[in-house]
């Protein structure tokens, strides 16, 4: 048999080589995106772990502070406990290059002359003991140098908050050494000189300890915890790791979805591809079937045809995937880095396995494509394969049952929706599958009942659309394929229309200072980005400047999590406006904030934790835990982790004295925001400051909002790639089953236009179906995605809205590619003769 | 219909030229292979009276359907002139050989060639939606044809449901729908038993008498062949009146 399928193979290659190429290029596709994804996952995971050895070396565990920081003296407490047999202090403060605002670096504060030594580059250690003597001595990695240019003796300028610190190159080191994935961008220097320096006096980010041989590391991270009383938590570097994977976890869910949405599309190609093959083949198999082959060789002889085929989609996809997975690793790399504040990825790493799993990705995809196919060929008879005409009739009788069927999954998703409205737990993303896997079922039996009673009283566009209902399978398929394509495209685009639309009533309200000020840094460093006291000052002495509203943000922990505290100043006339409030009356929330030291909580975390107004907030201070009553719930789409405002008072009280990390300008009734801007640049020369309005800042948070949700693009771009490939190769399908048909309409009198008109209203009709179908599925989608979803996942309200000329363009985009679409079939049964009308078809 | 094609077809009522013109018509298809070309025509001529009724008699593969194709203007000729009311198809483009088959030649086909996903009605009224006529007066003629061949209480059903016999009356009704001057049958027995086939035979023959349509079959058996006007042997591809 297998000789066969290598003839077959050849002969089919000779007869037309398009389906073909749609099958390799459709598991191509799959593989591509599975492996480009996959590598960017790992890698940064493998960044983070690299980030980990540079720093940590051979350290078994690291002492964190669950407050908001480690004092020096922690060094000599950990050192006491039984089983250290050493602890360093490691300072880690992310810094810019100044004047570069995303060239992000680390700056890692490290004992020098700790037992743990830097693999510096050639082998050979400088001379420590004058580097610690001399101020802004550095070394960095090797990589970084030579990306940078820098040579040992450069001095480089960084940003830290509003101080800008010159630094001087003294050595270069080789973090490859330590492993594989070792390195990062940091630069390494004396702790005690980065504290000074970095403005972070006392202070550590981290212990790494060496624990004696003869103890369990696991132990002695319990004995230091409890040495702490519970303040600081002792974790080894693979819960580190598990802990940033937890960080990750969305963005990476994320990412496998969209590779995953690549390979259903990639799929749907092989399904249509082989479809139409084995349309032009039925005769063969027939034959095959009639001559003694048995269903099962007949299955298996189609099978193993796109199995090889998938080798070669294989063969295409895994170059293809890893150039997809560098170009792309520079955007991945900062949102990993900006947003979740890891690792940079600097190289990608790819492991055995994810080649394997892009090989059965591929080879499976190709496989479960044409499985439905190949099994519809096989079970037919020889006498039905041999017929050049069928109606679908099995379709129809199927038609309704795959609308219970679709049926019963929206009642699930719609009862789950109702079910959570009511306070259940409820899975939003199986509420979304539901939906998405609820409107291709009930597709066959809306193009049926769509198609069948259209009065047809010309030989045109209505009657194309009606013989739709006749080849149900076929035309369904596409359909449904499309109606997928355009509920995932409409649901995810009324999710992020209602979310813009939400954002911009919310920064409506909060933003209302007329300039903002931060530092270059502040995007990954947040609260040890500092404005020293002297930018506060200065800034308050700019002309026009009514009132300077500072900002305090303090990063601790509260059950274990990282939350963001920010103190601001209650008491502003009207300050009451700046919060959107879910829970709670305005001005007595704020009263309270000033008077109680209570607390405004944003939306997230107050869903997360099942925090109402009267409740009491617990957070770690750096005594102990400190507990604030909750005043208010307010809208807050500033972070999906949630963040906490106080009074500046009441976080001077819980917190200590402690600095500014960003400052709101008032202006003057009729003062010139554009202009107090460069008023500000020009009083501050040289500080590494970001200093916006609030209409640039506004223009930034849309910029940014619009990059994340890019994405859209990717799935506007597959539903059009659905449409196109899935009409144009479905109407193909039926130009050649119908080729006795059509010869008869030709015999009848039909000039070509007509055929082709008719070809154009089946492509037309396709379309529309599957747009309106996609649609209201897609709106359904939208409110699982809306209510459900970015509740459960995320704790935020979004009102739902309508972005009408968005909906408008993609849905004329579709449609206008699935009208295009039908032309060149429609061309090609147009051209159908008469003569082709054989005596023993129709 | 536009005006200008109505007008034209009241001159069918008596035309002054005959249905058909075949002028020493040859037709040769070259073999794929590169070997000789297989000649299946051969200066054949014939002249059709209008409401003449013409049998072609011959064996399998004497070239019966490639004379009907030539006549229906669905094939060209390789030599010769094929003359339908006058008309020279070899001056007509391949448009206007389709509106001059759509409006003046009806066609009847020995599978009956109906189509599956229509009913009975609608399959009778396929030429009308192709010409586009206005639907009403279209529909009461279908159905009255249909009711001439005892078809008029079936015609919402689809045709699957019909018997070969009762398939093929439905496909003359299509034929006769738009009154043609010319009707070409292909075996339009051959695919039936024989009392189904003489029933429906007579009917052919009764409709074209009513309608005024010329008629030509082709059929290989003589005892059809002998109810037409005029009977002609196709031999090896030449024509002979029998």
């Amino acid at each position: 048999m297998i000789r066969y399928v290598l003839h077959a193979l050849r002969a089919h290659w000779r007869a037309g080589r398009t389906l073909f190429v749609l099958t390799v290029l459709g598991v191509a596709l799959g593989v591509a995106s599975v492996l480009s994804i996959q590598i960017l996952n790992g890698s940064a995971l493998a960044a983070f772990r690299g980030g980990l050895q540079a720093i940590g070396g051979d350290a078994d565990l690291s002492v964190l502070p669950r407050g908001p920081d480690l004092p020096d003296s922690a060094v000599p407490e950990v050192l006491a406990v039984a089983g250290v047999r050493a602890a360093w202090p490691v300072v880690q403060i992310p810094v810019t290059i100044a004047g570069e605002e995303l060239s992000f670096l680390d700056v890692v504060g490290v004992d020098l002359l700790a037992p743990r030594e830097l693999p510096f580059a050639g082998g050979e250690t400088p001379d420590l003991s004058s580097a610690l003597g001399e101020e802004g001595w550095a070394a960095v990695p090797l990589p970084l140098a030579r990306r940078r240019g820098w040579k040992v003796g450069d001095t480089i300028r960084l940003a830290s908050g509003s101080r800008a610190v010159p630094l001087r190159i003294g050595a270069l080191v080789d973090f490859s050494r330590l492993g594989p994935t070792a390195g990062g961008k940091f630069v390494v220097m004396d702790v005690a000189q980065a504290q000074a320096l970095l403005g972070r006096p006392g202070l550590l980010h981290h212990v790494d300890v060496q624990v004696q041989p003869g103890f369990e590391a696991k132990a002695v991270a319990a004995a230091i915890e409890r040495r702490f009383r519970g303040r600081v938590q002792a974790l080894a570097p693979e819960q580190r790791e598990r802990q940033a994977a937890g960080l990750l976890a969305a963005f990476r869910l994320n990412l496998t979805a969209l590779s995953l949405i690549s390979l259903v599309v990639g799929a749907f190609l092989v399904y249509v591809a082989t479809q139409a093959a084995l349309v032009r083949r039925r005769g063969e198999f027939g034959l095959l079937r009639s001559l003694g082959a048995t269903r099962g060789q007949v299955l298996a002889a189609m099978l193993v045809e796109v199995a090889l085929l998938g080798v070669l989609g294989v063969a295409l996809g895994l170059p293809l995937g890893y150039a997809v997975a560098r170009a792309n690793v520079a955007g991945v790399s900062a949102t990993v880095a900006n947003l979740y504040l890891l690792q940079e990825i600097d190289a990608l790493t790819v492991p055995g396995w994810i080649w394997a799993l892009a090989v059965a990705t591929g080879i499976g995809s190709a496989l479960a494509g044409a499985l439905l196919p190949a099994l519809d060929v096989a079970r037919r008879d020889p006498r039905e394969l041999l017929s050049a005409f069928s109606l679908h009739a099995r379709a129809r009788g199927a038609a309704r049952g795959l609308l219970l069927c679709g049926l019963a999954l929206f009642a699930v998703a719609g009862a789950g929706g109702l079910a959570f409205a009511r306070g259940v737990p409820v899975n939003g993303f199986l509420l979304g599958l539901a939906v998405l896997a609820g409107t291709p079922l009930v597709t066959p039996w809306v193009l049926r009942q769509v198609a069948v009673p259209l009065p047809v009283r010309r030989f045109g566009l209505l009657y194309g659309v009606r013989g739709l209902a006749a080849r149900l399978q076929t035309a369904a398929f596409a359909t449904a394929s499309l109606a997928v394509a355009g509920c995932m495209l409409v649901g995810i685009t009324l999710m992020v229309g209602s979310f813009r639309r939400t954002i911009a009533v919310w920064v409506d309200s909060t933003v209302r200072a007329d300039v903002y000020v931060t530092t270059e840094s502040w995007r990954r460093a947040r609260d040890q980005a500092v404005l020293g006291p002297e930018v506060i000052a200065a800034l308050s002495r700019v002309p026009d400047v009514a009132r300077v509203d500072r900002l305090r943000q303090v990063t601790t922990t509260a059950g274990g999590a990282a939350v963001n505290l920010g103190g601001i100043d209650m008491g502003l006339p009207g300050g009451e406006r700046r919060f959107v409030f879910l829970e709670g009356v305005p001005r007595q929330a704020l009263r309270r904030a000033r008077q109680e030291g209570a607390v405004l909580v944003g939306e997230p975390m107050a869903r997360r934790r099942g925090l109402r107004v009267g409740d009491r907030l617990t957070v770690e201070g750096p005594e102990g835990p400190v507990a604030f009553p909750v005043a208010g719930i307010v809208h807050d789409y500033s972070a999906d982790a949630g963040s906490v405002l106080m009074d500046l008072r009441t976080m001077e009280r819980a917190f200590g004295p402690g600095p500014i990390q960003n400052a709101a300008l008032y202006l003057v009734p009729g003062a010139d925001a554009e202009a107090a801007v460069d008023a500000v640049k020009a009083r501050l020369p040289g500080v590494p400051l970001l200093v916006r309005s609030n209409r640039a800042l506004r223009r930034e948070i849309f910029r940014v909002f619009d990059q994340t949700f890019a994405v859209t693009r990717l799935l506007q771009a597959m539903g059009l790639l659905i449409a196109v490939c899935g009409i144009t190769v479905t109407l193909l399908i039926l130009a050649r089953e119908r080729v006795p048909e059509l010869a008869l309409y030709r015999a009848l009198g039909a000039t070509r236009g007509e055929i082709f008109r008719v070809f154009l209203g089946q492509g037309l009709g396709i379309a529309a179906v599957g747009c309106a179908l996609g649609a209201l599925g897609g709106i359904a989608l939208a409110l699982v995605l809306v209510y459900v979803v970015n509740r459960a996942s995320f704790g935020w309200t979004i009102a739902l809205a309508w972005p009408l000329p968005e909906l408008a363009r993609q849905g004329g985009a579709i449609l206008l590619a699935a009208a295009l679409a039908g032309i060149y079939p429609a061309l090609r049964a147009s051209r159908v003769p008469a003569t082709e009308l054989r005596r023993e078809d129709v | 219909m536009d005006r200008g094609h109505g007008d034209h077809r009241d001159q069918v009522v008596a035309p002054p030229v005959p249905a058909l013109r075949l002028q020493r018509v040859s037709k040769t298809y070259a073999a794929g292979d590169g070997g000789p070309a297989l000649e299946v025509l051969r200066d054949v001529s014939l002249e059709v009276p209008p409401g003449r009724k013409i049998a072609v008699r011959g064996r399998s593969g004497s070239g019966k359907s490639t004379l009907l194709h030539l006549a229906a203007g669905i094939d060209t000729p390789s030599a010769g002139r094929v003359e339908v009311l006058g008309e020279d198809l070899s001056s007509l483009g391949d448009r206007a050989r389709t509106r001059l088959r759509r409006d003046r030649i009806g066609l009847v086909f020995q599978f009956f060639h109906l189509v599956p996903h229509l009913s009975v009605l609608d399959n009778v009224l396929l030429p009308a939606w192709i010409a586009a006529e206005p639907p009403g007066q279209a529909e009461v003629r279908a159905r009255a044809l249909l009711e001439r061949v005892d078809l008029g209480g079936r015609a919402g059903e689809t045709v699957e449901k019909l018997s070969g016999g009762e398939q093929q009356r439905v496909a003359l009704c299509r034929a006769l729908l738009r009154k043609p001057a010319l009707l070409l049958a292909d075996e339009p027995t051959g695919n039936l038993d024989d009392d189904t086939s003489r029933r429906v035979l007579d009917l052919l023959l009764e409709l074209c008498a009513g309608e005024g349509s010329a008629l030509v079959y082709v059929t290989h058996s003589a005892e059809i062949a002998a109810h037409a006007d005029e009977v002609h042997l196709l031999r090896r591809g030449v024509l002979e009146r029998a």
